[in-house]
């Protein structure tokens, strides 16, 4: 944790790490004036957590989760509360059938990639079925008994059937197809549901989003979410301290971020742990036909424009990746050594970057300009070297991928899933209304840009591509900036620091957000000394 | 540009990417010695070079000058489309006067742009062209009409004029010219385009003069363009004590001029 010189004298302090929906508080003052407000409507954002680990949104769709009576329907089955549960509470329920074919079953709409999961236990039968209805039925059964999986299953992604002790599995399917009624029958085999009699115990239905079973969530009356939620301040933990995203609004136009699609190969879905620490990276295989393969995607793109291309990937066989846009008004490529972590041969307006994340996951990226032409190609390839894509036998070779995003603009903002459409992380805001005084002293830490120059008052200065501390100490006659343990800035003229009454972080009242994540802010009410103000950022 | 700190409005801490070529322009400055603008001046002259490229002009000129800048007087010579090419001379000290630009002496004092149309032209053409001139100090002395650019015999002249229509006329690669009106001839953005083989216009702030649609085109001059004075093969005539902020040569901006006299004048107000 960084150490804070002169913090005795600040009259208003943030540094990031306490907040609420809505909401960053100040260490400084304690009576709540100085906490800022935070805003971000919408629910699909993504930060790194604690444990470096990528965090979403997610779901639960399902009503009245655990209570079976409830919203759901039953057909030849009677549902018993209060049962022993995986717990060691009485939450579960038994679930018996009266006929062939007994189930209970909730309507509900819902499309794209998504995981059902209940927890279930052995009763008098060993088997489940769990079934959605939709576009394409979903169906897969799993032995409570032994805790494995049946052999039967219609239309799936994957299925997973966890042990989680005391005779408890975690039982999930995960399918792309609109439903309208998801299913849990009291089964005697494996695509067997003739019997007229039996039951199993259940609890904790769960419908959400994506490739995996997210952590359940209790439902009632409505949909519950957790992780990343709408209006919730994003901690950042890419750096040595917490920081906060205050991101302009971004668009992933990949319609499948994590169901990714390849050519001339074979893809193994949920094959890796991914950089959210779940397992629901994909493993693409070359298939030997041709001595190559790669992810293959084709976004439309909404405008002309500059965008950036990102995608996690890990290493299987090779060292060497390639991004490839085609089919646009000109051919973009960049090529990324993700041991060594070398750009090798790129187009040079580009800009590609590689970024560390836990597990030997990178995060590479690169830019490319559309003017006309707005049906891209995505093309991200495993490579034997620098410009080398070929394989001797492809067959042998093998690469781990997720996160594939398309975004307008100059940098890879933060990681926004999709799971069949484009989504739209809308764009954040963090005020604070509090009057400062006409001579003071500023100080932030912004961490690193790529872009060069730093502006204040209409001075300018480099910035860092690592980190940049700056305090400004302002009066209506001078004007004094340390950037990272130098005077950059000694001014005297007349300034206009009358009125100083609100505080924007990140953000220029709703617009032009940071292209960083905000660390701690700190005002002071004077005008500091030289030595002081380099203090505050060494 | 990204902002990471906005007080009121009042303090701010943005990060920002320069324009390529306002930064190229910057830094050729540095190298030569030449002391840069004020740091709030660097910020305006950026924009301008951005409202020119936003305006459709930028890739259309071939030279442009700034000469009203608060950067020294050898800042003021550089051609902002390409530093190290067409830098202006001084001849026989002409006054530089902060923020304003140079002046000439009525009798000796010139700026040769080194900019020679049949040999360095990419945009300006035989019949496709434009001239223009901030004007920021009227002609007072020497000779009456204040011609400047090019006037050699046996070719088509460059050359423009923000004198009275009694002697003012405007010519691009034209022996013939058009004539200025009196409302053309005070400080401001004059522009004068040749769109075709026939037709010169004229305008003057943004505001649509003239045009002779019955000018023909000749040649492109194979003499650089002066300011101040016009080059006749050599040696000047029609020096005045005009004094300029701004000039610049290329392509035909009849299209483009309203946008382009709104940016000049966004740059030139907030001096």
């Amino acid at each position: 944790m960084a150490q804070f010189p002169l913090i005795d004298q600040a009259s208003l302090v943030m540094i990031p790490g306490a907040y609420k929906e809505s909401k960053v508080y100040s260490q400084l003052p304690t009576d709540g004036s100085g906490d800022f407000t935070f805003s971000r409507g919408t629910d699909n954002a993504t930060r790194v957590n604690e444990e470096r680990l990528i965090e979403k949104g997610y779901e639960n769709l399902l009503l009245q989760s655990n209570s079976f009576d409830t919203v759901w329907t039953n057909s030849n089955t009677t549902e018993t509360g209060g049962q022993a549960d995986k717990d060691g509470g009485t939450d579960a329920w038994l679930l018996s059938k009266s006929a062939a074919n007994g189930m209970i079953y909730q309507s509900i709409t819902s499309s794209g990639i998504q995981t059902l999961s209940v927890y279930a236990k052995k009763g008098t039968n060993s088997w489940m079925q769990i079934y959605a209805v939709g576009s394409s039925n979903v169906r897969a059964y799993y032995n409570l008994g032994d805790g494995t999986l049946g052999a039967y299953a219609l239309n799936i992604i994957d299925r997973n059937i966890e042990n989680i002790g005391s005779g408890w599995y975690r039982c999930s399917v995960t399918f792309n197809s609109s439903i309208t009624n998801v299913r849990i029958f009291v089964s005697d085999g494996s695509n067997d549901d003739t019997g007229t009699s039996g039951n199993i115990y259940i609890q904790d239905a769960q419908l959400n989003q994506g490739l995996v079973a997210y952590p359940y969530l209790e439902t009632t009356a409505a949909p519950a979410y957790g992780g990343i939620t709408a209006n919730q301040p994003r901690l950042n933990y890419t750096g040595d301290c917490p920081s906060l995203f205050v991101e302009e609004s971004r668009t992933n136009s990949v319609t499948q971020s994590e169901y990714l699609t390849g050519q001339k190969s074979v893809i193994t879905y949920n094959n890796q742990i991914s950089p959210e620490g779940l397992e629901n990276a994909l493993k693409q295989t070359g298939d030997g036909s041709v001595p190559y393969f790669y992810i293959d995607t084709r976004p439309t793109l909404p405008s002309s424009g500059t965008y950036n291309v990102s995608i996690f990937v890990k290493k299987g066989t090779t060292d060497w990746f390639r991004i490839r846009v085609r089919d646009l008004d000109t051919f973009y490529y960049a090529n990324f050594n993700i041991t060594s972590k070398v750009i090798g041969q790129h187009n040079s307006t580009t800009t590609p970057q590689i970024v560390d994340y836990p597990n030997d996951w990178k995060r590479i990226s690169m830019t490319f300009e559309t003017t006309t032409d707005l049906s891209a190609q995505f093309n991200i390839a495993p490579m034997d070297g620098d410009e080398d894509e070929v394989f001797p036998d492809t067959s042998l070779e093998y690469a781990y991928f997720y996160g594939l995003q398309c975004e307008k603009g100059s940098y890879p903002s933060s990681y926004i899933p999709t799971y069949g459409s484009a989504q739209t992380r809308a764009a954040e805001t963090l005020t604070a209304t509090k009057t400062l005084p006409s001579e003071g002293t500023l100080y932030i830490n912004v961490g690193g840009t790529t872009q060069p120059k730093l502006s204040v008052l209409g001075e300018f200065f480099n910035a860092s591509a690592t980190e940049n501390k700056v305090a400004i100490a302002y009066s209506a006659t001078a004007l004094k900036i340390s950037h990272n343990g130098s005077i950059v800035v000694d001014k005297t003229g007349t300034y206009d620091v009358s009125s100083l009454t609100e505080i924007d972080l990140g953000h220029n009242g709703g617009t032009d957000q940071a292209d960083t994540s905000i660390g701690e802010f700190i005002t002071f009410g004077s005008f500091l000394t030289t030595t002081e103000l380099n203090a505050l950022t060494q | 540009m990204s902002t990471y700190l906005n007080i009121s409005d009042k303090i701010k801490l943005n990060s920002f990417t320069p324009d390529p070529d306002y930064a190229a322009l910057t830094s050729y400055a540095i190298t030569q010695g030449y002391s840069l603008p004020s740091a709030s001046q660097q910020t305006l002259q950026e924009q301008l070079v951005t409202d020119l490229k936003t305006a459709g002009v930028w890739d259309k000129l071939d030279v442009f000058y700034v000469f009203a800048t608060d950067g020294d007087s050898d800042y003021a010579t550089l051609n902002w489309k390409a530093p190290s090419s067409h830098q202006v001379t001084k001849v026989n000290s002409p006054t530089f006067t902060a923020d304003i630009g140079f002046r000439g002496n009525a009798s000796s004092s010139y700026l040769n742009t080194n900019y020679t149309p049949s040999t360095d032209a990419i945009n300006y053409q035989l019949n496709n062209a434009s001239i223009f001139m901030y004007r920021s100090e009227l002609a007072t002395a020497g000779q009456i009409q204040a011609y400047e650019g090019t006037v050699k015999s046996g070719e088509g002249y460059a050359m423009v004029s923000g004198r009275p229509p009694a002697y003012g006329e405007n010519y691009l690669n034209s022996t013939a010219g058009l004539v200025n009106s009196s409302t053309n001839v005070g400080v401001g953005l004059q522009l004068v385009n040749r769109p075709n083989s026939s037709t010169i216009n004229l305008y003057f702030n943004g505001s649509f003069i003239s045009q002779n649609t019955s000018v023909a085109s000749v040649s492109v001059p194979s003499v650089s363009v002066w300011n101040f004075a016009a080059n006749n093969g050599g040696s000047g005539t029609f020096f005045s004590n005009v004094g300029h902020g701004m000039w610049g040569m290329g392509a035909d901006l009849t299209s483009e001029q309203s946008d382009f006299n709104t940016a000049i004048q966004n740059y030139i107000s907030a001096l």
